[in-house]
């Protein structure tokens, strides 16, 4: 009994409470009417926000902690890097929650209560790999990310889009799984274990050498880096996000665009830094070949799209490469903060899309529907506009603080050619945000078109959060990076309020000013009624 | 005389690769699903005969997680086979081509 106490059931809190959410919303379900789902989104926020806070409470603990802990016999680690990205997924995961409500209100066939626990199940399993410290671990974390999303691209059946995404999403992405196992069994055929910690140690006993020599230990790591390639959709294995961005229903594909990237990169930095760092010599070209490549083919095929899903799915596989740098760099700190600008930005980007709506209904998903919105909704433009501002990195927001790091990292770390070619590439990339941009501001209204802007109040405070973050990212970093990369736990309450009160000022002036454009549609409709 | 190592590691990569062209070259849904469960097994097969030859019981304990996560996407696939069988009328992958660009 004592040996079960001691596994270190406290590595793995929140990773626990997510699976105990899921569980619980996927039982309940089975007893609720179809308008009571609303509870389940409640009760998934309630479960995230607990996740945060133990996460947030472990992760400073642990930052002041000498060694990292290791749990469930050496399976399991429990250090800064685990416990900073159990933060950021439990946060990304709230968000991406916030966003569902306003989505299921215009499509009833969707609200079922499975949503909400394959949502969290995914969470889960990111956060699993985000403490792996045994392949075992890894392989069974991946699985547990991807079969809820295999499930949830589809969700939309019978949609023909849905399906089709889900199917290909699931062919390749089991194919992918495929090569990461035979890379793993060839790994531990090499080495004897699948445990990180001790493949990095037979480096040690085996002498550099002669591991890099052997043909198994090669092929393994060639195979392992094909099958994660495919999972963080890294050029020239990215043919499927596109497709299955744009086929899945449109916050599923929020969430899969800004939670899974911080599940795949996570996993490759454990994988990497933890059992191949004396491999450094071998992974680190490969890999800074396929970043360049990964971001030119993102940027270059963004432009030519005309679907917003289509196109933010496009500037994740560029994003995808940009972070590469920080994780060949070695600094993971920095893939962290640029991840949290990047989730940031793309789900208050999905926010203000989730928010319009055709006057028959329809999703406002073509860029030309963007047209002349600013006259129309300001607020939806402006806010719009300043995601993909930071998306693109422009000061002062948090797109260009992060990049900016994330560069220096590289620099820093020997990478001159690849940062040389992500900042050309920032420059393709201002093209088509910009092209939104100047839609909505410059061009006119279709009229026919009749976009109307109605954010719930769960979409609202998505927004205000996002907002939030992206604006004090860019101005007054310090507020997060001190806790976030030094760990310092001072002023913590502060810090929280300060956070939050701005948070509450913008969710008022949202509020205020979409309140208004409502009032004035009224108006309109009131003065044109006696007509 | 027992089979040295050797052969089930070729046996398992020549079973690998055949699942590998299955997947890459069929065309029917059921059949490139078939090719990805024929990749699974083969790294089974590779992980029972090192676990055998290293003498360690991880390889072998990891070959019952495979077949459980493999038995959950068995779930999984066929019930988006079937999804989209009834759609499409036909589980023909060339024939879901509506998301291009």
């Amino acid at each position: 009994m004592n040996e079960f106490f001691a596994l270190g059931w406290e590595a793995l809190g929140p990773f626990l409470l997510v699976c105990a959410t899921a569980l619980i919303v996927m039982l309940s379900d089975l007893w609720m009417e179809d308008d009571e789902r609303e509870w389940l989104a409640y009760f998934s926020l309630a479960g995230l926000a607990g996740a945060f806070i133990m996460a947030m409470r472990q992760f400073l603990l642990v930052s002041n902690a000498q060694q990292p802990a290791l749990a469930f016999n050496e399976m399991v680690v429990w250090d800064r890097m685990a416990s900073s990205f159990h933060v950021l997924l439990a946060g990304v995961a709230f968000v991406a929650i916030l966003l569902l409500p306003r989505y299921l209100a215009d499509h009833d066939d969707l609200n079922r209560g499975e949503l909400y626990a394959l949502l969290l199940f995914s969470v889960a399993g990111m956060m699993l790999l985000a403490s792996a410290r045994d392949l075992i671990v890894v392989f069974l974390g991946i699985e547990l990310l991807s079969f809820p999303l295999y499930i949830l691209a589809g969700f939309a059946r019978p949609r023909l889009d849905s399906e089709e995404a889900a199917l290909k999403y699931f062919l390749l992405g089991a194919f992918a799984s495929g090569f990461l196992l035979y890379g793993i069994a060839l790994i531990y055929g090499a080495v004897g274990s699948t445990n990180l910690g001790v493949i990095a140690m037979t480096f040690n006993v085996l002498g550099v050498g002669e591991t890099l020599t052997n043909p198994l230990f090669l092929a393994g790591l060639a195979l392992m880096l094909v099958g994660l390639g495919f999972k963080i959709s890294l050029a020239p294995f990215h043919q499927w996000t596109p497709d299955v961005y744009q086929g899945a229903p449109t916050p599923v594909t929020a969430f899969m665009v800004a939670a899974t990237k911080v599940g795949g990169m996570v996993t490759l930095m454990r994988v990497l830094y933890t059992a191949f760092i004396p491999a450094v010599e071998i992974w680190v070209p490969i890999l800074a070949i396929l970043a360049a490549i990964t971001m030119t083919w993102g940027n270059v095929a963004a432009l030519l799209q005309s679907n917003i899903k289509r196109m933010l799915a496009y500037s994740s596989i560029a994003h995808a490469g940009y972070m590469l740098i920080g994780v060949l760099a070695g600094a993971d700190s920095f893939v962290l903060l640029y991840l949290l600008a990047y989730a940031l930005m793309n789900l208050g980007a999905f926010a203000v899309i989730l928010g319009l709506r055709k006057g028959d209904g329809e999703e406002v998903l073509e860029l030309d529907d963007f047209s002349g919105l600013v006259k129309t909704y300001p607020v939806a433009a402006i806010l719009l506009s300043l995601f993909f501002l930071s998306l693109a990195g422009f000061p002062p927001t948090a797109g260009f603080f992060t990049k900016f790091m994330l560069f220096n990292a590289g620099i820093a770390g020997n990478l001159q050619w690849l940062v040389v070619v992500a900042v050309l590439n920032s420059v393709v990339s201002v093209f088509y945000y910009a092209r939104v941009i100047i839609k909505m501001f410059m061009q006119e209204a279709d009229d026919d078109l009749g976009v109307y802007w109605s954010p719930d109040w769960m979409l609202s405070v998505a927004l205000a959060v996002t907002t939030t973050g992206v604006l004090v990212l860019g101005f007054y970093p310090t507020l997060i990076t001190d806790v976030l990369l030094e760990g310092s736990n001072q002023d913590l309450l502060m810090r929280g309020i300060s956070l939050a009160v701005t948070a509450l000022l913008v969710l008022i002036g949202i509020g205020i000013l979409s309140l208004r454009t409502n009032v004035q549609d009224l108006d309109e409709e009131s003065e044109e009624a006696p007509l | 005389m027992p089979v040295p190592v050797e052969q089930y590691l070729l046996l398992g990569a020549v079973l690998f690769v055949i699942g590998m062209l299955g997947v890459l070259l069929r065309r029917n849904a059921i059949v490139i699903f078939m090719s990805i469960e024929l990749m699974l097994n083969a790294v089974n097969l590779t992980f029972v005969a090192l676990a055998r030859h290293l003498d360690s019981l991880d390889g072998q304990v990891f070959v019952f997680f495979v077949m459980t996560v493999a038995a959950a996407e068995v779930a999984i696939g066929l019930a988006l086979i079937v999804a989209i069988f009834r759609s499409l009328g036909t589980s023909d992958v060339d024939d879901a081509h509506m998301l291009r660009g």
